[in-house]
């Protein structure tokens, strides 16, 4: 039965495992803006957080079904996260006196949108205080279940 | 005897009250797997598919059918989520989050007043048994 509320947190705390991540790459990308590399080094790149969707859902249909039914039971959150680098190119800035400049002064300086960054962190804290909220609706739900035969109903 | 009202809270009334209260945790676990998974690129918001199935266990409430056939169509009620939106219209997360967090308000709601409801028949049964 669904008396199993162990695991209905478990999917909120994994619902603030991924907003906790993005909000940490998203630090990340914000720390390393301006990094300056040697030409030819490996620049900084901004990360990206991929979310991958419960694995329960994303099984295909069951013999041609339009709509898939899902047993709520077996539902566990987000089941995985990626952390993937963007392919942006570093700019090229003149700076001679940087020890890191090349023959001609020149140096990888990465690129950082703060803009982005920022609404990344923003949207994320958001998510997660809703995760939290959804956590303790569990909880009351809980507790309430426990009051069930108590006098004072 | 089995048609006193007394009676009556033991059998079929209980155990549809039974029957909301685990479709409604179920709903809570398929709003927060909603919630958990906002961010996720590759998934479609679900839903419970309760209050459809509702239907014949209804008729057969107001036509006064007798609690066996009651237990027997409460027993073919299983509450199952389904993908909401088809891939074709994919919602921006902002759009999910604020009608997850309704229905999260608006279910631990139901819950919670189907509880008193459930303490209110106990309160009837044991005024049955105590007479005070």
């Amino acid at each position: 039965m669904s008396s199993a509320y162990g695991d209905l947190l478990a999917i909120s705390a994994a619902g603030m495992r991924v907003e906790r991540t993005r909000l940490e790459v998203a630090s990340d990308n914000l720390a390393n803006t301006n990094a300056v590399t040697g030409r030819g080094g490996e620049p900084f790149r901004p990360l990206r957080v991929i979310v991958h969707a419960d694995a329960a859902e994303a099984s295909p249909p069951a013999d041609g079904a339009m709509a898939r039914s899902i047993d709520p039971m077996a539902l566990q959150g987000p089941s995985a996260v990626d952390v993937v680098p963007v392919a942006t190119e570093p700019s090229v800035q003149y700076d001679p006196g940087n020890p890191l400049a090349d023959g001609h002064g020149m140096v990888q300086v990465s690129q950082i949108n703060p803009v982005e960054e920022m609404m990344t962190m923003m949207s994320a804290v958001r998510a997660y205080e809703a995760n939290v909220r959804a956590m303790n609706a569990a909880k009351s739900i809980a507790l309430r279940a426990l009051e069930i035969g108590s006098t004072s109903a | 005897m089995s048609h006193l009202p007394v009676f009556a809270v033991d059998g079929a009334t209980l155990r549809l009250a039974n029957l909301a209260l685990d479709a409604y945790a179920q709903r809570h676990r398929v709003i927060s797997e909603n919630i958990a998974n906002i961010h996720a690129d590759d998934f479609q918001p679900l839903s419970l598919n309760f209050e459809q199935q509702l239907g014949a266990l209804r008729r057969a409430v107001k036509d006064g059918v007798p609690d066996t056939v009651i237990d027997r169509l409460v027993g073919q009620v299983h509450p199952y989520a389904v993908e909401t939106q088809s891939a074709a219209q994919p919602s921006r997360p902002s759009e999910r989050l604020d009608d997850q967090m309704t229905a999260l308000v608006f279910n631990t709601l139901n819950y919670e007043s189907m509880l008193t409801a459930v303490g209110r028949m106990e309160s009837i049964y044991r005024l049955a048994i105590t007479g005070s």
